[in-house]
């Protein structure tokens, strides 16, 4: 496969909790810097373990359409001649290769290789082209704030699950350029690359990625629709999840004394895992429906309790 | 018909006037002349006179039923005739046709207007009559040598506001039966005018122009009755392109060779004519953007063969049988190489004139490289109800093939994309009054016509590529007045000239891209446009002015406000036996209003010209 796993263990705070997670950084496509790769030729999707990238491609005028992979580093030149390129230059953290999406149309998909995924991350940034476009404009589409600055222009991505062919409950929006603010100051378009939070989306067989623009015309979007992506971050899935939810788990109370309930478990016998906050397993129970247990044994402090069934992580103190 | 009838009877009184003084002053034209137009109005020399060196566009603006879609100055501009699209609109110059192939329009911002002795506008189909590819509307372009003169010498100069300076050298010569007229040209501006937005004075940029040209005209008297006219034009352009109101700055440039050139044989009998004409326009434009890394060469050519003889019988009826072939080629990086096609048409045409009336039908059947497209025809009559006033009708059925961009422009071209095509009529009412001192002239007219497979290009459903497809359906219907009246006390002599049209050019099927609902006005075509000069002359004095009013219509991005633009015109010729020497001055958007045509594309405030010329 031309793409690795990144199995990641973190053992930090809540924000490094540990649990499995796999990170698609399309560096494994092993392309020499300052190219691009825009035909994925019969297959028409750019495969990794992970994702399923569609891309249509015409060899005759080589035109293409979907995702591109790319380690263009031109945050310079405007224009459609420079559009595989980042406006950050590279990819997240100053790796080399990253993908470039035209969302034309109804948008772009980024597929998953197997269906329910829990995506949490993905990075997002401009593409030069569109970034230069707002800054500076051009022939077809406006310098965002207008003629005098003051144009409430936004360049907004939106981010949708899809599971079964239907769009999951909530979407996650990214602002790419924002103008619409009363202070000026605030006014921005966005030259990093932007940590979008995918976890409200849920389990979903694929991502949409929609671009909205206050520029438009009879044709659509003025504003190039193009926009670059990398590093996305999966949740392992477990295989029950189709047998419970999490709403119904609760762990209580928090803080605990010496003894922690553990209510609204699966009626099979489930895994539950208790942690110190740097990853060292202090117990493994198996548990149905509910339990207690016992936590006379470790001093005061934070604690996880994991679900690796439902690849669910929660925190909690002792007195 | 009874349908037709009643559309023309119903429309009538609704909004249906025009212009016809052409049919009425000049009913011979019309007769006498299938191949070659009788245009519904000209402007003639002093209209042309009175622009300097401007270009056609400065000219054509005046008149209410053609609209430019103009991008400012040293920038784009193209023609809509009665709510028809740049490419329904034919433009010929001395009967042959000049638009870009490749586009099938022309930039008439770079067609200098005192190279013509005439500017004649059709605001009608006329594909039977005039060959497929007039499907709104035409402009006929002439140049006709001096008769009164057999050499003589000329040179002008002019200067305007942002660094103008243009130059033209005319030498007329005899040799023999020959004569000829060969006229060297240039321009160049820088075009920075100041444009206010929202307080700020900014300046355009990257906005010039440099126009370099040779015009050359000869008449060969073969015989009495038989000459040959040879007209040679080339032209190297070079234009900057300005930024937007919304863009930073702009680094692209274009530039535009054009070489056109045309021989006509003519021969007159007494109990005919025959006509025969071989010509070619061709060019390349060159567009470049160094910062965005952007280039893209074109060259087109189109040679132009045509020839029909007409027989006279009776001298009240004519027959005409003509051949019409166009050879169009385009070369672009996007056709993968060269492509071509042939355009050959077989037409005819029949008129009768009696002294009340008059009648003409023409057909013309066409093939597109070899397959045969569909016949177009026309009818039209004319009625004299009274020494004063003639009313005519007309029925047409016209074409327009797709352009070689439409046909094998890669990725999307279409090589079997169908013609344009329509039904048209049209209803007009000519007068002629002398009320006292004045004489007076009125036309109006109505016309109603229907375009089927309206080519637009739209992308397709991943929007990587772009297509033409006949996806639109077009409902046009207007009408408008046309009004000049003359007089004169002794020396001083007056004119004024009036003119409105009404398009309503409304879309009858929905489409996504471009967003258009049913009953949407297209993009770009005033519903509204009225036009007024004034003209005095005394002895050597002239002074003009003009005033232009167009009404608000939508645009691609937003709709464009309306807008009224007055421009002043002033000269004095001074007279020596046969030399003259005239010096004039000319006030443009005199009332320095801040309009647009193209959104986003500024027009310049005041700004002035002052030219001299001297004539041996």
């Amino acid at each position: 496969m031309m793409t690795r796993i990144s199995a990641v263990i973190c053992s930090v705070l809540f924000s490094q909790l540990v649990f499995a997670q796999q990170i698609e950084s399309f560096e494994t496509f092993n392309l020499d810097r300052e190219s691009f790769l825009n035909n994925a030729g019969a297959l028409e999707e750019f495969r990794t373990d992970l994702v399923r990238l569609p891309n249509q491609y015409d060899a005759e005028w080589d035109s293409w359409s979907g995702w591109a992979i790319s380690t263009m580093t031109d945050v310079t030149t405007p224009g459609f001649m420079n559009q595989f390129s980042s406006i950050v230059g590279s990819g997240v953290e100053g790796t080399m290769t990253y993908t470039v999406s035209f969302a034309s149309g109804d948008g772009s998909v980024m597929k998953f290789a197997r269906d329910d995924e829990r995506p949490t991350q993905i990075s997002i940034s401009n593409s030069t082209y569109a970034y230069l476009s707002m800054l500076e404009g051009d022939a077809f589409a406006k310098r965002f704030g207008g003629e005098d600055g003051t144009n409430p222009d936004f360049f907004t991505m939106v981010i949708r699950g899809i599971q079964d062919g239907e769009p999951t409950l909530d979407s996650v929006e990214v602002a790419l350029a924002d103008f619409t603010s009363d202070n000026p100051d605030e006014d921005f378009i966005a030259n990093e690359w932007i940590d979008v939070d995918l976890t409200t989306i849920g389990i979903c067989d694929y991502l949409l990625f929609t671009l909205k623009s206050s520029d438009v015309g009879a044709f659509g979007i003025n504003t190039p629709l193009y926009f670059c992506a990398d590093n996305l971050v999966l949740d392992k899935q477990t295989s029950f999840a189709e047998e419970f939810s999490n709403d119904d788990l609760q762990v209580f109370p928090n803080p605990a004394n010496n003894l922690i309930e553990v209510r609204g478990l699966a009626n099979q016998e489930e895994r539950v895992q208790l942690t110190d906050l740097s990853g060292k397993l202090l117990g493994d129970y198996r548990l149905s429906f509910s339990g207690q247990i016992f936590l006379g044994g470790i001093p005061a402090g934070q604690y996880l309790m994991r679900f690796p069934d439902r690849g669910l992580v929660r925190k909690f103190s002792k007195r | 018909m009874r349908w037709l009838q009643v559309t023309c009877l119903l429309y009538l009184p609704m909004s249906c006037f025009a212009q016809l003084d052409s049919v009425y002053l000049l009913p011979e034209a019309t007769v006498r002349q299938v191949h070659l137009p009788a245009s519904e109005f000209t402007f003639d020399s002093s209209d042309i006179l009175a622009a300097g060196h401007g270009t056609i566009t400065q000219i054509l603006q005046t008149e209410a039923l053609v609209f430019v879609r103009n991008y400012g100055p040293g920038s784009l501009g193209t023609l809509t005739i009665g709510g028809g699209s740049a490419e329904q609109t034919n433009v010929s110059w001395q009967g042959i046709s000049i638009r870009n192939p490749m586009l099938g329009q022309i930039d008439v911002t770079l067609l200098p207007a005192d190279l013509f002795t005439s500017i004649g506008v059709q605001s009608k189909g006329g594909s039977a009559q005039y060959g497929n590819n007039q499907l709104s509307g035409g402009l006929d372009l002439k140049s006709d040598l001096p008769s009164d003169k057999e050499r003589g010498l000329g040179l002008s100069l002019e200067y305007g506001s942002w660094q103008r300076l243009s130059g033209h050298l005319k030498s007329l010569y005899t040799i023999g039966s020959s004569k000829s007229q060969t006229s060297i040209y240039g321009l160049k501006s820088k075009n920075d005018f100041p444009l206010e937005i929202n307080g700020l004075v900014l300046r355009q940029s990257n906005a010039s122009i440099q126009n370099l040209g040779v015009y050359h005209l000869s008449e060969i008297t073969l015989t009495n009755h038989s000459k040959i006219e040879v007209g040679l034009w080339w032209q190297d352009s070079h234009q900057e392109i300005p930024p937007t109101t919304v863009q930073n700055s702009s680094n692209a440039n274009q530039g535009t060779t054009s070489i056109r050139s045309v021989v006509g044989w003519k021969n007159r009998s007494q109990r005919g004519r025959t006509e025969a004409r071989i010509g070619y326009a061709g060019g390349s434009i060159d567009y470049r953007n160094p910062a965005r890394l952007e280039e893209s060469l074109t060259r087109f050519g189109s040679v132009n063969i045509s020839a029909h003889h007409q027989w006279w019988y009776g001298g009240s009826s004519s027959l005409t049988v003509g051949v019409d072939n166009r050879i169009h080629h385009g070369e672009a990086q996007a056709y993968g190489g060269r492509q071509a096609e042939n355009q050959f048409e077989i037409f005819g045409g029949y008129e009768w004139k009696r002294p009340t009336w008059s009648f003409g039908a023409f057909v013309r059947q066409g093939m597109l490289d070899e397959v045969l497209m569909p016949t177009t025809a026309s009818l039209q009559s004319s009625f004299a109800v009274s020494e004063r006033i003639r009313i005519s009708a007309g029925l047409s059925r016209d074409l327009r093939y797709p352009t070689l961009n439409e046909r094998y422009w890669q990725p999307g071209g279409k090589p079997n994309l169908k013609s344009e095509s329509g039904w048209s009529q049209r209803l007009s009412v000519a007068a002629k009054m002398v009320l006292g001192r004045w004489t007076w002239d009125l036309t109006a007219h109505g016309f109603n016509r229907l375009i089927r497979n309206w080519i637009l290009w739209s992308p397709q459903d991943d929007l990587s590529i772009w297509t033409p497809d006949n996806i639109a359906k077009v409902w046009s219907r207007g009408g408008g007045i046309r009004t000049q009246a003359m007089t004169h006390f002794g020396d001083l002599a007056i004119k004024l000239r009036l003119n409105y049209a009404h398009t309503s050019s409304i879309n009858q099927v929905a489409i996504e891209t471009p967003r258009l609902d049913v009953g949407d006005q297209l993009f770009y075509t005033p519903k509204n446009r009225f036009g007024f000069s004034a003209e005095t002359s005394w002895p050597a004095w002239t002074v003009r002015y003009e005033q232009q009013y167009t009404g608000g219509y939508p645009g691609i991005i937003s709709p464009v406000p309306s807008f009224q633009v007055g421009s002043f015109y002033l000269s004095r010729t001074f007279s020596w036996t046969d030399k003259d020497l005239r010096a004039w001055f000319r006030v443009h958007n005199l009332w320095d209003v801040r309009y647009r045509v193209i959104e986003r594309r500024p027009m310049p405030g005041r700004h002035f010209r002052l030219g001299v010329s001297f004539d041996m």
